[in-house]
Parts: structure tokens; sequence; C-alpha cells
């Protein structure tokens, strides 16, 4: 009995546990896992990190000249970081950062049409492909 | 270790292998391998490294067979699931343990229509 | 002329409950005299997508978000038994590694517990202390893998990320400030009056019924059973960090803390041995062909015995996975335990139970 009114009291002067946060920073340790940074420059489109992701985060989307586009969903992404280990160029054209991701609100197109913008990237590479054949079937 | 045993042999030869203190009952699998339904159960030794046996029969999916639940009273749960899973029928149990009226029928089968 | 009985729910939706499950006690002035339940309010449909939308080297992520409390150990099951079917060798640095990450989850899943369990009890304060002292562990697991919850630390063929020096420091500092914690903990748990009329002789589990019914996990240890699956498999190598079986014998709910807190203060020595000990190496061993065969693989989770099934045929998408896991199967026993107990102890044993329902279903 005596006991806990001593810790009771020895409890007044001690400092709180929480944090107040937003006035104040919550401290994470290095190389938290937070939103992937792609450069353009280097990647040479290979297509290994949108085979390799989970919930398929990542699509290319293919235009008639040649080229790709790359899309990237960061309200699908869980933050695993697979992309990052499967490509071939190491840390240069795919890089995880410490960013937390941005809230979804409907102006941002990624959030609101990502299914049309999905299935558009897929339906393009088949028809790039078969227009490929058409010319060589001519000749 | 694996032994294959008959259908209708179930109760008895669960019966004559199983006593509470030196056996260990894991679980009840049920697996859709080309159309036929194949049950393993599936046991381990207390206190000893590795020792398994495996209990192993074939049904077809529209069959009836016994169940163990008077003789291990833990096995009720996953009778229970592979009977709303895979729509096989056992005595004395329904169905109702994850799916309701207005889910798929049977997902675990691979040629369903329901 | 026969007795009249009234039925009360604990329902789906409680103030007492951390997840979603109902049971119906038919009660005789106040006695409870039978029991009907119903689990699966969160069925999610995972085995079939394990088996339908994902590859194989996918699966380890689906798979960890069963259950938020013991992530790390549905994801490892998954792991090794697709190594086995590649038949790849482990070096030791990576085995330690992999037993560095269970034996903290343990830590952290017995303090969440035990707040519940004073909780429930009407020690309101005690649940907050616990809470508070438990974000030390917390902080070390977010400094090794990058999350608080879901780790991703495990991927085939080893794990994701090396263990560093700044990182080491803060795992000293923190363990040994959690240690004199727990020692303060076990005072009060044992030596206070108002919490041992709640706990002691109440929701026994005798010896007998735990061989009979299929108890596992600490349940079936505070009933003086020697039921732990690190004593059964040869995965990790346990005598070698200093392992000991904590068996208590009265089998109510006071043994089931002081299992509890016994085994908090093991796994912190089995984590100091770990990291002085730790040998050289690489941390990925490199994977070749397709998985082919049937196996299975069996882990203790804190909670009990964690069982995995896995089939494949050489394709990219596995042919069957099967999950069973300790609440699952331990349904029956705490139906068995409430019958002949008071109504107003009913909350205190269920939380007692430690029941996760997120993974019985799946």
């Amino acid at each position: 009995m005596i006991k806990s009114f001593v810790e009771s009291f020895k409890n007044l002067f001690e400092k709180p546990v929480t944090v107040n946060y937003p006035s104040e920073e919550i401290k994470r340790p290095a190389k938290y896992r937070g939103l992937i940074v792609y450069d353009v420059d280097e990647c040479i489109f290979c297509d290994k990190c949108e085979k390799v992701c989970p919930p398929k985060a990542i699509v290319f989307h293919q235009n008639m000249d040649g080229t790709k586009k790359y899309h990237y969903n960061e309200y699908l992404c869980i933050f695993c970081g697979e992309c990052v280990r499967s490509c071939p160029k190491i840390d240069l054209a795919l890089t995880h950062s410490e960013i937390k991701p941005n809230i979804g609100t409907m102006d941002n197109e990624i959030f609101t049409q990502w299914r049309q913008l999905y299935k558009d990237a897929k339906q393009s590479r088949i028809d790039y492909k078969l227009s490929k054949k058409k010319p060589k079937k001519e000749d | 270790m694996k032994q294959v045993i008959e259908i209708e042999n179930l109760k008895s030869s669960i019966k004559e292998f199983y006593k509470p203190e030196v056996w260990h009952y894991v679980t009840l699998n049920a697996s859709d391998i080309d159309g036929v339904c194949k049950l393993q159960w599936i046991f381990t030794k207390y206190e000893q490294k590795d020792e398994s046996i495996i209990f192993e029969a074939d049904v077809e999916f529209d069959s009836t067979i016994d169940s163990i639940a008077d003789i291990i009273p833990s096995a009720i749960m996953s009778e229970m699931e592979v009977v709303d899973l895979f729509g096989l029928k056992i005595k004395d149990i329904n169905s109702g343990l994850y799916l309701d009226e207005t889910s798929m029928k049977t997902p675990l089968k691979v040629n369903n229509n329901g | 002329m026969a007795k009249k009985t009234i039925n009360i729910p604990l329902g789906s939706q409680h103030i007492s409950l951390l997840e979603p499950i109902r049971f119906n006690f038919t009660t005789e002035n106040e006695k409870i005299v039978d029991v009907d339940w119903d689990v699966g309010f969160v069925h999610r449909g995972i085995e079939r997508a394990c088996t339908t939308d994902f590859e194989y080297k996918q699966v380890g992520y689906v798979v960890a978000r069963v259950c938020g409390l013991c992530a790390i150990t549905h994801s490892l099951a998954y792991t090794m038994g697709i190594e086995q079917l590649l038949q790849l060798e482990i070096p030791k640095k990576i085995q330690y590694l992999r037993l560095l990450m269970l034996e903290l989850d343990r830590i952290h899943s017995h303090m969440l517990c035990l707040s519940h369990v004073s909780e429930n009890a009407g020690f309101e304060g005690m649940f907050m202390k616990i809470m508070a002292d438990r974000e030390l562990v917390m902080d070390i697991q977010e400094a090794i893998s990058g999350n608080r919850v879901q780790f991703d630390y495990v991927s085939i063929g080893g794990v994701n990320r090396d263990l560093e020096l700044e990182t080491e420091k803060l795992l000293k500092t923190n363990l040994s400030e959690l240690e004199k914690k727990i020692d303060d903990l076990m005072d009060k748990f044992t030596n206070n009056w108002s919490l041992s009329l709640k706990y002691k002789n109440i929701g026994v589990l005798t010896k007998e019924n735990a061989y009979i019914m299929n108890a596992l996990g600490p349940m079936a240890r505070a009933a003086g059973a020697k039921i732990d699956v690190r004593l059964e498999t040869n995965n990790f190598p346990y005598e070698e960090v200093g392992y000991e079986p904590i068996i208590e014998t009265s089998g109510d709910i006071h043994a089931r803390n002081l299992v509890r807190l016994k085994e908090i203060k093991n796994s912190i020595k089995m984590v100091r041995n770990i990291v002085d000990g730790l040998p050289q190496g690489e941390i990925e061993v490199k994977a070749k062909g397709k998985p082919n065969g049937e196996t299975f693989v069996r882990l203790e989770a804190p909670r009990g015995e964690i069982f995995y099934y896995l089939r494949a045929n050489g394709k990219n998408i596995l042919q069957r996975v099967r999950i069973k896991t300790p609440t699952f199967s331990q349904i029956p026993v705490m139906v068995d335990i409430f019958k002949g107990a008071n109504y107003a102890d009913a909350h205190a044993i269920l939380a007692s139970f430690d029941p996760c329902m997120s993974c019985t279903a799946k």
C-alpha cells in the first residue's frame, strides 16, 4: 500500500512520454522506407520492375514511335523495395527515398483514373506488336 | 512417413493408431488435383525431432465421408472448413463457417461455376 | 421442474474485444452452462488469391498481411517451405538474423496480451504503462527493418538488410532498460492483492484436458504439458543461443501471465546472445529453377503452432497453399473452459487466451 503511494508521488514529476505532434517532429531512424524515385535518363526499359511488383503499381505505356512512358501509383505501392532490388542499374534508375506519400485528393489523376490507365497501357503493348507484324507479312 | 488408407476404414484405422499423450493432431488438408479430391490427415509426435505420419485417401467430390470428431474433439474445425470451401459432405457437419448466402460457393474447387 | 436459462451475447462488436468474434452464453443464475460461437467475420479469401493471382515470388508479401501481430512468422514459414522445394542451403548468418527478428516479435506480442489482460481486470493505468514500454521494442524493429508493424524483411534466399553498428548500440540500450521494467511487472502481477482476486483459480485448464483437446502455446504450458514446437524441429539453432522451456502447473489466468513474462525474459537473453555471436558472411544466396513437389513447415508463433503446406508442379503459380493458425485449432478448448465459470469473469478469461481473429478467418 505504501509502495503504491510512493510510486504515484514519483510519477507526478516525471517527463510524459507523448510527443506533441505536429509542433514537434517525430524522430525517425535512418533508411526509413518511403516513396520510389525514378530517373528517366538512366532507365534502359527492360520491364523487370513491372514484372516483379506484387500489387502491380508500376506500368509502362508503349507509344507507337517506339518510346515508353513510366507510370507509378503511390497509393497501391506497399514500399517493399522489390523493384529497386531487381533493377539491373543498381541505385541509379530507381532509388528508395525517405519522402512520405501525399494525401489522395479528387484532382489527382493517378488516384481517380488508375484502372483506365492500366488497361490502356496493356492494350498499347498488344497494338504495337500487331503493327510490327503486318509489314513483314506484306513483304 | 506416408500411409495410404481406404476411406471406408477411416474411423477404425485412426482409432487404433491415436493416443492422446503420444501423438499430436495437426490438421486435415484437402487439395483439388485434376478433378480428384486428395485428403491428408497429419499427425506429429510430442518431444521427438521431426517424426510425423500422414494418412492419405482419394475421394470423389459428391461422396459422403465419416467424421472423426468423437475420437479427436478439435478436428471439428478443419472438417467444417473443408465442407465450406470444397463442397464435400461429412456426416453431422454443417457449412457456414466462413461463407453466407451471398458469397461465391466452393471457392477452392478449381473448375467451379458458382 | 427445469430451471430457467437466460441467453447473454458477447457480441461481435464489444468494448473489450480487439477483433470480431461472437459468443452466445446460456446462463443459469450467473453460471455459464452452454456456449454457442461464430468466427469468420473477417474472411478475405487469401488461400484462393495465392493460387490464382500472384506468382510464387510475390506470395511472401501477400501472406505476411494475414495478421498484424505475427507478420514475420507467416512470411518466414512460407519462405522456408519454398527453399525446401528449391533445395537451397541457407548459411548460418542468415539463420541468426531471421531468429533475431522472430524473438523480438515474440516480446512485443506478449506485452500486448499482458496489457489487454490487465485492462479487462479494471487496471487501466497498467494498460497505458505497458504500451508505453512496448515502444522500446518497436523502435528497435523500426531501426532494423524500416517499418514498425509490417517488416517485409525476409525474401527467398536470404534477408533484405544487414545489422549495422548504430542499430546494435540502440538495441543494447533499449533491452537493458526493458529488463528492469519486466522485473518490476513480475513483482506487481504476483503481489498485488486486487489483481489476485481476479486471476487466481479462474479459467482453469487441467493437464489431462490439454492433451485430449490439443491445446497449444502458452495456454498448454501453463497447465503443465510440455508442448512446444521449438523442441520438435531442427529449423533453427535454438540450443546454441540458450532456449529453455518454461512450464507452470496451476493452469489458471495467473499461470498464463507468469509463463508470458518468463518467456519475455528468456527471449531477451537469446537476443543478446545472437547479437554478440553473429558470424560473418553474405546476406543473400541466389536461387535457380522453379519449385516442384510438396512439403510442410511448422514454426512456433507467439500464440502456438503455425503450419504451412505447399504443393507446386514446376510453374510460376503454385497449386495449393494451406495455412493453419494456432487460434483456429484452439476454439474447442476455449469453449470447454467457459463452461462452469461465472459470467462476470468471461472477459478476463477471453483476454488471457490471446485470440487473433484475423489469423483464424483468413
